[in-house]
């Protein structure tokens, strides 16, 4: 090879990474940020030395630490991005190093093609970052084992092999693999024995430490931290790269000369295949780009920061029919008063799962029914949510934040102060847990707040068991309680327009009076409206409150339009569409 | 050698040697005792418990500790942070040397280049020993789920402290209902719930599984309580129901819709009802035998109908008379009528020489570490007669029990934070009194400051229950021995 191609080669393979490290950067910024978004609000890391080993306590556990510490700087989700696309490119580096080392030429396939694996592996949400580490460990090690260990110093990683299996767990044994295979191809006086050698301890120390140390299984010790749910369940093409990478020595023994001979010009034809990767790559992702995804952890980031108007701008602007998404946009709808006035702006859930999550201890309804209960000042529901959830999945920012505030608002600033030593420990929840602080064992503090004492005072004070596998029912448990909870009473209206109970939505108008409503919410007024003049039913008292003729003449030129289309359900919709976000659209078409 | 090194050993030595100069001749007197945590003040100890270490709660630059017995041996400790961290082997000779006597703590704290002495504290350190182990279960204090679940077995001698069983080994089932023979430290027995689930017993260390539930029993056996020959177990056999409270500080009700009490035979490896004229009528749980084995105590509160108000029901406390050889129980005998003041009794527990039984007295239902209110009482068994203990806090007292000599009770109490049972140990003397109970010491002083699990049923044992985790295993795999019924 002449030197201008030597050069062009290097020319075009330093493009080809700058191109895939841009490329990713970008993706993982702008499209897919929520990733950093939810997995940095999935897990709580602690800087003590407890909490690390408290993860020695297994093999693998010490990957798992590391992915955590990783995790926990996606508070900052640019970092993310950068961090993971670096950490992607040098895997794809590393393997080409490798290759080269094998096969002492310059690689473009094998290492594009597992590092556009990668960067699609992580596009989904659930795809843990121990994942990412793991394999970039056993690449870095044996990339350092096949460079820079000759001779006796090679025996180190054999020795040393369950150590490693120790601190990375079912990881390690793609290192194992590289190792065997590598020892396989090569004219080494000891290989068979060090290949035996590199075996049958780790063997040993698994069965006997499995007998002696560890209460997982034989299979879980084996397998750990590996589980299909921390890959997205992409399982299958996780394992594909999996072996693809344990098998890599022999990959690369693998000599197709007719592709690697084909050139144009005199330059090979491979270096342009990491662009055609990086192509075919990128309109995969981008085609299986999740924007619902992106909308629901967009309105999730504001509710936790009690951004509840534009918890709504957002779902004006960007509609979803998700079911979780629905929820917490109605939870911000109560909070702002709007409830019964902007029902039917978004799209409900005719079960009423928009309203109340019913109690389950699996899957994400956990993390976040509770609020609703928090909303109506149901303290001790919200926080057994909150609760159950930590044990089931451990700590998380908003976990411990909902655990700190319902204890608080309960007095029991023991429990709090532990609670808070804990977010002490975090990397960028320190200053919420010295705010927390202040609250402790100062009651005034906590009515002064505007969220605290807001929850204080909407708390239940008469005792009734929660029925959480019924969550409306306890509405009225409240309001019998108390009839002036204004975010209760909007749950009750909002239930009963779900319900296209236009009685009940009428008999109950003097509980706006006593929650202080100084007008008709504009879906209840449409349901009264309705139910007067189609004489539905007694005319109703309105309490001293007046209806908006604007309301009566709207309704009239709504019935008139479904009265010509009657006979046509479809095209009276059509017709409706302009009282799409009304009750009576409602009520006749959902 | 460079300036630079020799500027470094310099402002090392003057560190060390600040950190390691306790007070001198010239210390002034500061008035009281100082704040430290636990509150290990005036405390009865065992001469074979492991170093009580503290924290000074005191505004200082450095602390200093003197610990010495009356016959002259002592501890000398500094720490700038006020952590006191007892040496063990130094501690184990001063309370050998101090048995039978007290040790006093002398606490001294420096502010500003001075040292102030507060006044001394002192423990009495019992001659009589405490078992050198304690087995607990340590759980999230939670409601419905569970995630890590196991029975720790704690030597409280040092600070050492293994699984008896983690719930990994299996499937994250729940793991529970722990029980050892105090009168016969061979028999120790649990639960596991689920997929790998049974009755575990262990039996000169053999561990097997049963399946106690036949087909005649409407709901699994659980509350355990060996008979003191090791023959038999006492069950109660309970439906149970758990709400959850929407504003009060207790947080969860569980009451039991029925409950009825069970006899296991070890050796026959069958379960019989325990039965009662009018049985039907009433719910009975709790099981105890006396020392001797001829009287078991239960709990039995009226059967609640369907519209029953939880707060409502109360349990009184019975015994009734046990024939070993025939396995029958003769008519049962009221022994405490907690209904008449208002109350409810569960978990009795009867002393070694058989002369009291302590109980948790609580308003209402059958399960009180949700009950701020519960506390321990105890029933002399020579003439009935009943009185709280000097044990008592603002929280949750229950859980407790004996040590195999009598001298030693542990029990779980809440006054920590109110939401976490913490095992509290408290001395009772030859005439029944209890001392002011201490907390379980840990090498860390600070560790229950942190800590959020809870410390379920302790439980003193003399034997070393710990097992491997490969013999658990195969013995969770093994399929359960299925008991027989018979009749009473």
């Amino acid at each position: 090879m002449t030197t201008n191609n030597l050069k062009t080669n290097r020319i075009i393979q330093l493009a080809a990474y700058i191109a895939f490290f841009c490329l990713t950067i970008f993706y993982f910024w702008f499209f897919a940020g929520y990733i950093f978004y939810y997995q940095e609000k999935s897990m709580l890391f602690q800087t003590s030395v407890e909490y690390l080993f408290k993860h020695l306590n297994q093999p693998g556990g010490f990957l798992v630490w590391l992915g955590e510490l990783q995790t926990a700087f996606y508070y900052y989700p640019l970092v993310g991005a950068l961090v993971v696309s670096a950490e992607i490119c040098l895997m794809a580096l590393l393997i080409a190093r490798i290759g080269e080392r094998i096969t002492t030429k310059t690689q473009f396939f094998i290492p594009f093609l597992a590092g556009a694996i990668l960067v699609y592996l992580q596009t989904n949400y659930q795809f843990q970052t121990y994942n990412l580490l793991g394999i970039l460990l056993q690449v870095f090690v044996f990339y350092l084992i096949v460079s820079f260990l000759k001779r006796k110093s090679s025996w180190i990683p054999i020795l040393f092999f369950p150590g490693w299996y120790f601190l990375t767990g079912s990881f390690s044994f793609i290192l194992m693999m590289m190792l065997l295979l590598h020892l396989f191809f090569s004219d080494e006086k000891y290989r068979w024995p060090k290949m035996a050698i590199l075996i049958l301890p780790t063997i040993l120390f698994i069965l006997i430490s499995g007998e002696l140390l560890f209460f997982e299984s034989i299979g879980e010790l084996l397998l750990y931290p590996y589980a299909n749910q921390s890959t997205g369940n992409q399982q299958y093409l996780f394992f594909a790269l999996f072996f693809a990478i344990a098998f890599l020595p022999a990959l690369f023994n693998i000599r197709i000369t007719l592709i690697q001979n084909l050139t144009i010009r005199k330059i090979s034809v491979l270096q342009f295949t990491p662009f055609l990767i990086i192509l075919v790559f990128g309109a995969i992702n981008i085609s299986k780009y999740e924007v619902k995804d992106k909308h629901y952890f967009e309105v999730e980031k504001l509710f936790y920061q009690q951004k509840f108007n534009e918890v709504i701008a957002y779902n004006e602007q960007h509609p979803s029919v998700n079911i979780l998404t629905g929820f917490l946009n109605n939870i911000a709808l109560a909070e702002t008063g709007k409830l019964t006035d902007k029902l039917f702006s978004f799209p409900q859930s005719p079960d009423a799962r928009t309203l109340f999550l019913p109690w389950e201890l699996v899957g994400e309804v956990l993390k976040r029914g509770g609020y609703f209960y928090y909303s109506i000042g149901q303290i001790n529901e919200a926080q057994r949510w909150a609760y159950e959830y930590m044990v089931m999945r451990g700590n998380t920012p908003e976990g411990i934040k909902m655990l700190i505030k319902t204890e608080l608002i309960n007095g029991n600033y023991r429990v709090v102060a532990k609670y808070i030593s804990i977010l002490k420990q975090t990397v960028f929840y320190r200053d919420e847990a010295r705010r927390f602080e202040s609250f402790l064992d100062n009651e005034t503090a906590i009515l002064n707040d505007s969220e605290l004492g807001q929850k204080q005072r909407l708390k239940t004070s008469q005792d009734f068991f929660v029925l959480a596998e019924n969550p409306q029912a306890n509405i009225d448990l409240i309001l019998a309680a108390d009839s002036t909870n204004r975010i209760a009473v909007q749950y009750k209206f909002a239930l009963l327009l779900l319900q296209k109970d236009f009685e009940n939505v009428t008999r109950l108008l003097p509980l706006l009076k006593t929650a202080g409503f100084e007008k008709i919410p504009k879906n209840i007024e449409e349901a009264v409206v309705a139910y007067s003049l189609l004489n539905l039913g007694k005319y109703p008292e309105f309490e001293g409150f007046t209806v908006q003729p604007e309301t009566v003449i709207s309704f009239n030129k709504y019935y008139q339009i479904f009265q010509q289309n009657r006979n046509n359900k479809q095209q009276a919709e059509k017709a409706l569409q302009e009282y799409r976000d009304t009750y009576w659209y409602h009520v006749f078409f959902r | 050698m460079k300036k630079s090194n020799l500027i470094s050993i310099i402002i090392a030595f003057t560190f060390f040697s600040a950190c390691k100069s306790g007070p001198g001749e010239s210390v002034t007197k500061v008035d009281g005792q100082p704040q430290i945590e636990p509150g290990y003040t005036g405390i009865t100890i065992p001469v074979n418990i492991a170093p009580l270490n503290f924290i000074i709660n005191e505004k200082g630059d450095s602390y200093a500790v003197t610990i010495t017995s009356e016959a002259g041996e002592s501890i000398e400790i500094l720490s700038r942070e006020g952590e006191i961290i007892i040496p063990e082997k130094k501690w184990k000779s001063l309370l050998k040397s101090a048995a039978g006597q007290e040790i006093t703590y002398k606490v001294y704290v420096k502010n500003a280049g001075n040292w102030g002495e507060f006044e001394a504290f002192s423990n009495s350190v019992s001659k009589a020993p405490i078992p050198p182990y304690v087995i607990y279960r340590l759980l999230y204090p939670g409601y419905e789920s569970w995630k890590e679940m196991s029975i720790m077995q704690r030597n409280l001698e040092t600070f050492d402290e293994k699984a008896v069983i983690k719930n990994e080994v299996v499937d994250e089932n729940c793991v529970n209902c722990h029980a050892v023979n105090q009168q016969n430290q061979a028999n120790f027995m649990f639960h596991v719930r689920g997929s790998m689930g049974g009755t575990f017993f262990v039996s000169d260390g053999d561990l097997q599984k049963f399946n106690l539930k036949t087909a005649e029993m409407e709901n699994g056996a659980t509350y355990p309580r060996w008979h003191p020959s090791g023959k038999f177990v006492a069950f109660s056999s309970n439906k149970v129901v758990q709400q959850f409270h929407s504003s009060e500080q207790k947080k969860i009700e569980v009451s039991d819709l029925e409950s009825s009490l069970l006899l296991y035979n070890v050796a026959g490896n069958n379960i019989q009802p325990i039965h009662f004229q009018n049985s039907d009528q009433f719910m009975d749980t709790y099981p105890e035998w006396s020392p001797d084995g001829k009287y078991l105590y239960f709990c039995r509160a009226k059967q609640i109908d369907k519209n029953y108000l939880y707060s409502d029901i109360r349990y009184n406390l019975y015994r009734t008379a046990f024939n070993a050889k025939t396995r029958s129980f003769s008519a049962e005998e009221l022994v405490f009528n907690a209904d008449t003041i208002g109350k409810s009794v569960s978990f009795p527990r009867v002393s070694p020489d058989g002369k009291q039984l302590i109980f948790t007295l609580h308003n209402y239902g059958c399960f009180p570490i949700w009950h701020k209110e519960a506390d321990l009482w105890s029933i002399n068994l020579e003439d009935f007669s009943t009185k709280p203990m000097a044990v008592n806090s603002d929280f949750t007292e229950s859980y407790h029990s004996w040590s195999a000599n009598g001298r030693w009770l542990i029990f779980s109490s809440k006054r920590d934070d109110g939401l976490s049972a913490r095992p509290y140990i408290a001395y009772i003397d030859e005439s029944g009194n209890a001392h002011k109970p201490f907390i379980l010491p840990q090498k860390d002083p600070l560790f229950y400051s942190r800590f959020l699990k809870t410390f379920n049923i302790p439980e003193f044992s003399e034997s070393d229950f710990s097992f491997l985790p490969g013999e658990i295993r195969k013995a969770a795999q093994k399929e359960a021995k299925p008991a027989k019924w018979s009749k009473q």
